[in-house]
């Protein structure tokens, strides 16, 4: 009988460790699966190197000029967002800013305006605007929710990129410290950083079509 | 386990079961944290999903979205992470790995919620908070486990995405350390708490091993105590349900809540209609509110209730009952419950009732008895008055030595008869229990020495040594009832004296126990007689029972003494027994308890007064008893008038008191038609001009208690009848001398009875009286006359003996001759009183002359003597005298004396010389002389009178008439004088008057100096005193009995 019950306790254990070591194995599997999909970047697109003279977009003549390109949607601009009122407090009044929602055609007003559009308008010192059927994403060249381009007085583009760590993942980083040194520090070399955030194109059809026209 | 090991009062068995307790409590906890954390991480799971819907539903890419990889990772991956550790909460809740697994899911789940909020700061207080919530388990080790995949994560997620976990991609060490330190911060106070729970259980758990070892316990005494009860319960419902009474029980206020079935049987009522006041229906009506009143006095209380009563049965038979109920209380606090009995005593009432008629019956026989004995022992005693009464008067006249013998036989029987009367009378009144026993003053030596004096000639006569011992501690003056006392001590001293053959009877008194109010005092009586077996002792005391049935035939006897003797001891508060072995003698022996005198208590003066000449009133219904009291005081000078009744006695006070010559005495019966003695004791008492009147109560019914009543209506005496004349004389002598008036105590106190003056006369027994003369004849009559009146007799044969021994002993009084040689009475008086002078005494002395001759009288005043008798001296005469002298010399010492007022008869009846020729020539002997003399030899001294004859005979007679007819041939006056004077005395004495005066004459003749003629008297007396020879010869040879019974 107790080579019996020593047997079963034997056996109950080794499933218990076998069936620990699988759940271990397929957490961590999934874990590692979830991480990498947040530390993968978006498009960086192709900005313009100098402001572009289509956009419609005002500049104030002495200081330079912080674009944010964002979907109304993403969840992952949520952290950007964040991220950019944190910046906002050392670079109020040293830069005009403008928060552009994607509206692409066919699409009514209350697709743009989401809790996203509120959160950015309550930051202080942001212009919002609503980038009606994506003229102005198109003319900046961004591809990816959450992407800042910061051009100098002079409309040379100094920065281009995320100011987030991973995707929806508020937190400081590398691209908003730069952003703000930039336009608090007046540093001037220009800086390109990943992006994180949904794609700010329609995917493209299977047939070639093309992603830059949603 | 630690903690109970420091519980050294825990023994092993409650060690164990606290730990076990321990255990199971701890095993509960962690089940039940499993749950808990199996349901939060479901919860948890869901969560994450809604979180991840809330946050990031969808990822965009232009208009189109798809579902966000964040809801997908919180379905599966979260799904994955709670799926594991749920399924084991399942399958293994409480198992040490569930918990460690839960605690991993946990903090795996918590990295994957940060992650899915997108990294919120906010979102890591859910680490903590799972911390917090592991710490449930209350086992740190779980806390280390949680930590252990937090570090982990991080080191993981350091090494590999360090952003992800600091946002930098190269995270500082002190972050990681800072991340680490607040870990486990909050990890060393969780696992503080988890301890200090732990511990917190475990005393919990001695606490409640305890808790259950003391509850196992009272459990236990309580299983014990119910059962004890349920038995006890049991055991009373058994006795109860057959218990021959009825059994009741009640609540604290009254009310009926139980009776057994002989109740309901007994009342016809059953429990449901006895129940609460409804018993109240089976009352009788005539009993019913007495009842409920007294039960409701008694409900409540907490005394208890007994009462007897009748009920009524719902078929009408009447019963009684008898009740009685008595308070519960519990835990001696307050009355809950009455629990009682009823019984049934009809029959038992009934009985009563026979026996109450039967005793009513009883006692009407008895008081009819009772009343019967007294009037019989009045019926009786009033002829034996008339027979000893008249007998006592026959013997006073002159009667022939036949005659005599005949009178004194009549007389003896008839007091061996009364004495006869008097026990059955005694016996019949204790069997009725009417004995009752007098209290008054006694002088205790004396009735012991009264007592062993009545029964000194019995035991003298069977040769028996009888002594008497009294302790010196024995008190002297007590309380009690000295005839009772004295009848058990001659009782026993007889019997003592019946039985026993040879060698000595004593008597001794010893005290037992003293107080202040009284004494105990044992007598035993001691034989060398013929003893008794322990049977026959056993049943002594027994009525009609003696020894053995021949004891009776042998020594005679009722064989009631004992069983009398030892009722009487019984009513004088003492006891009675006999301790004997055969052949050894007995000691019979009892106690009596005796009361103490007063302290002015003091005993009877002498009876000092002249009865001569005192006008007495005789009151008393039967003529015989008037007849003989009348004779009886008549002969000692009085004047008596006699009364029938009451109201004719007071019309003779009345009568007397008017004509100036008041009654001074007064003699009541006390039984009389009409008016009884003590009745006319208290009209007479009403009466102030009937004040001075002395009363004696003469009674014959014999009644203990009639002498305490007595002195309380103002009687001064009290005798029983038939009084001896010389009780009579002396009682009313001590009563007529103010015996009684003395002093306020002693007019409360005292009584003249037959016990009184019997101590009295024995205290005059311890006085010495000395006898001057020369006279051998007239030595012996007055020796033996004085020793008969209780006094002690010393002689001297001449005057100056006489001088010389009052010089050596003190005397009460001198009887002194006048004619004696050497000294005559007159010189030794004188010398007597020359002496005295100088010592400032004064002895009494009374002349004893046979001269009584004319101044003789004022001769012998002159020479200093007090009084005087003319020879011969009667035993009365000699009373007198010396009462008189004898008291005014003890009791008015300082005073004057008293004039010499000499014995009536000295004065009246003193012959002048030659008188006696005339008178009593025609017989040789005067009877009224002699008779007294026979009485002594009867009463005192056997052969006394034998002695005195021959002595007159024989001895001095024929000397003497040698010595006349000398004198006459040498016709010497002297010597004729001498002689003659010689004769004539001894001739006195012995009741020879015609010759006594025969030689006074020739006395006379000598004394003028002349012996002329005297030859012719000297042969008249030859002549005479030939036929005093004859007459003295006859009595002489007269049988003893006849002389005895004299």
């Amino acid at each position: 009988m107790n080579e019996g019950a020593g047997s079963i306790n034997w056996r109950r254990r080794s499933w218990l460790t076998v069936g620990t070591v699988i759940w271990l194995a397929a957490v961590g599997l999934g874990m590692e699966k979830l991480l990498r999909f947040s530390e993968t970047s978006g498009d960086p697109g192709a900005p313009p190197a100098r402001w572009p003279r289509d956009s419609r977009l005002p500049r104030q003549p002495g200081l330079p000029t912080m674009v944010v390109l964002a979907h109304p949607h993403c969840p992952c601009t949520r952290a950007s967002l964040e991220e950019l009122g944190r910046a906002m407090v050392r670079c109020r009044d040293r830069v005009t800013v403008y928060v552009l929602f994607l509206q692409p055609d066919g699409v009514d007003d209350g697709w743009v305006k989401t809790d996203l559009w509120d959160s950015a308008a309550a930051i202080p010192g942001v212009t919002v605007l609503a980038d009606v059927e994506g003229l102005e994403t198109r003319q900046f060249g961004a591809a990816t929710s959450g992407q800042v381009l910061l051009y100098d007085v002079a409309g040379k583009l100094l920065f281009s990129g995320g100011i987030t760590q991973a995707r929806g993942h508020a937190g400081d980083n590398p691209g908003r410290e730069a952003l703000v040194g930039m336009v608090a520090g007046g540093a001037s070399a220009p800086r390109i950083q990943p992006v994180f955030g949904c794609s700010m194109r329609d995917p493209a059809p299977r047939e070639g079509r093309d992603s830059w026209n949603p | 386990m630690e903690s109970l090991d420091v519980v050294p009062a825990l023994g092993e068995t409650m060690r164990q079961r606290a730990a076990e307790l321990f255990r199971e409590h701890l095993h509960a906890i962690e089940r039940r944290t499993d749950q808990l954390f199996g349901r939060l991480l479901a919860v948890e799971w869901l969560a994450g999903i809604v979180a991840a819907l809330w946050i990031s539903p969808r990822t965009w890419a232009g208009q189109f979205s798809q579902t966000h990889l964040h809801v997908w990772a919180a379905v599966l991956l979260g799904g994955a992470i709670v799926a594991f550790p749920i399924a084991l909460v399942g399958t293994r809740p409480g198992k040490t790995s569930t918990r460690h697994m839960v605690a991993a899911g946990q903090m795996l789940f918590g990295a994957l919620l940060i992650h899915l909020t997108g990294g919120r700061i906010e979102t890591h207080f859910f680490i903590f908070g799972s911390l917090a919530f592991l710490a449930f388990y209350r086992d740190w080790r779980v806390l280390i486990t949680a930590s252990l995949v937090v570090a982990v994560d991080h080191l993981v997620r350091g090494l590999f995405w360090p952003e992800s976990v600091y946002g930098v991609l190269a995270a500082s060490l002190w972050r990681t350390l800072e991340h680490a330190g607040w870990v486990i911060f909050e990890d060393l106070f969780l696992i503080a708490a988890c301890t200090r729970g732990i511990q917190e259980m475990m005393s919990i758990a001695e606490r409640q091993a305890q808790l259950e070892s003391v509850n196992a316990g009272i459990e236990a005494q309580v299983r014990d105590r119910t059962a004890d009860l349920t038995t006890s319960e049991e055991r009373f419902r058994t006795l109860s349900g057959s218990a021959p009474v009825g059994i009741f029980k009640t609540d604290a206020e009254g009310s009926l809540v139980y009776v057994n079935a002989r109740w309901q049987e007994l009342t016809g009522l059953t429990m449901e209609e006895a129940r609460g006041q409804g018993w109240s229906r089976m009352l009788h009506p005539e009993d019913r509110d007495a009842v409920l009143a007294s039960w409701a006095g008694y409900a409540g209380t907490d005394g208890g209730y007994e009462r007897e009563f009748r009920i009524r049965t719902p078929r009408g038979a009447e019963k009684w009952v008898h009740a009685r109920a008595a308070g519960v209380r519990a835990g001696g606090g307050a009355v809950t419950e009455h629990v009682g009995t009823i019984e049934d005593v009809t029959a038992r009432r009934g009985s009563e009732a026979v026996l109450r008629e039967a005793k009513q019956a009883a006692e009407d026989a008895t008081r009819a008895k009772s009343e019967f004995l007294a009037n019989m022992s009045h019926e009786i005693r009033t002829p034996m008055n008339g027979v000893i009464g008249m007998t006592g008067l026959l013997l006073d006249t002159r009667l022939s030595p036949e005659q005599r013998g005949y009178a004194e036989t009549v007389r003896s029987s008839g007091e061996a008869l009364l004495t006869l009367i008097n026990d059955i009378l005694d016996f019949s009144k204790i069997e009725a229990g009417r004995m009752e026993i007098e209290v008054i003053d006694l002088d205790l030596h004396v009735a012991i020495e009264e007592a062993v004096t009545l029964l000194a000639e019995r035991a003298h006569a069977k040769h028996l040594e009888l002594a008497c011992l009294v302790q010196h501690d024995v008190p002297r003056a007590l309380r009690g009832d000295p005839g009772r006392l004295r009848q058990v001590l001659v009782n026993l001293l007889g019997n003592a004296i019946k039985f026993t053959v040879s060698g000595e009877v004593i008597l001794r008194a010893r005290l037992v126990e003293t107080a202040d109010s009284g004494v105990l005092v044992r007598f035993e009586v001691t034989d060398s007689g013929i003893g008794m077996t322990p049977e026959v002792a056993a049943r002594l005391f027994r009525p009609f029972s003696q020894a053995d049935g021949t004891t009776s035939r042998k020594f005679g006897g009722t064989g009631l003494g004992l069983a009398i003797s030892k009722q009487l001891t019984g009513l004088m508060g003492g006891d009675i027994g006999v301790d004997s072995a055969p052949d050894k003698g007995s000691t019979f022996w009892f106690t009596v308890r005796l009361q103490r005198q007063a302290e002015d208590s003091e005993p009877l003066p002498p009876p000092t007064a002249n009865l001569r000449g005192l006008r007495l009133l005789i009151v008393d219904d039967n003529a015989a008893n008037r007849e003989i009291l009348k004779e009886q005081t008549r002969s000692w000078g009085m004047a008596s008038e006699l009364a029938e009744s009451g109201p004719q006695a007071l019309e003779l006070l009345r009568a007397a008191a008017a004509r100036g010559r008041p009654f001074q005495a007064a003699i009541v019966d006390m039984q009389m038609p009409g008016m009884d003695g003590i009745t006319l004791a208290h009209a007479i008492k009403k009466d102030t001009c009937f004040a001075p009147l002395r009363m004696i109560m003469l009674t014959s019914m014999g009644m203990r208690g009639q002498a305490e009543a007595s002195r309380k209506a103002g009687f001064a005496g009290f005798l029983a009848k038939p009084a001896h004349p010389s009780q009579l004389f002396d009682c009313l002598a001590t009563v007529m001398s103010g015996g009684v008036e003395k002093g306020p105590a002693r007019k409360n106190t005292s009584l003249v009875t037959r016990h009184s003056l019997r101590e009295a006369k024995a205290a005059r027994n311890r006085l010495r009286i000395l006898v001057a003369d020369d006279n051998e004849t007239n030595q012996m009559v007055a020796v033996q006359m004085l020793q008969k009146l209780g006094y002690q007799a010393d002689v001297a044969a001449n005057g100056l003996e006489a001088v010389e021994a009052l010089g050596r002993i003190r005397y009460a009084l001198v009887l002194m001759d006048c004619q004696m040689p050497e000294m005559d009475g007159f010189g030794a008086t004188r010398a007597i009183r020359q002496a005295e002078a100088s010592r400032g005494t004064h002895t009494p002395i009374v002349a004893m002359t046979a001269n009584a001759m004319k101044g003789d009288r004022e001769k012998c005043l002159d020479a200093g003597m007090d009084d005087y008798l003319a020879k011969p001296v009667k035993t009365d005469e000699i009373r007198w005298a010396l009462d008189r002298w004898i008291a005014r010399a003890e009791t008015s010492r300082d005073q004057p004396r008293p004039a010499a007022t000499p014995h009536p008869r000295s004065e009246t009846k003193a012959p002048p010389a030659g008188a006696g020729t005339k008178k009593r020539r025609e017989t040789a002997i005067d009877e009224a002389v002699f008779a007294p003399l026979r009485e002594v030899d009867a009463e005192r001294a056997p052969g006394f009178l034998l002695g005195l004859i021959d002595k007159f005979l024989e001895g001095e007679s024929p000397t003497r008439l040698a010595a006349l007819h000398e004198a006459v041939l040498r016709a010497d006056a002297g010597m004729l004088v001498k002689a003659a004077h010689g004769l004539r005395g001894s001739a006195a004495v012995i009741g020879a008057s015609p010759l006594a005066a025969l030689c006074a004459q020739v006395e006379e003749r000598g004394r003028a100096g002349s012996v002329e003629g005297t030859a012719s008297l000297l042969a008249r007396i030859e002549d005479e005193f030939q036929r005093v020879r004859k007459a003295l010869t006859a009595e002489r040879k007269a049988p003893a009995p006849k002389r005895k019974t004299a």
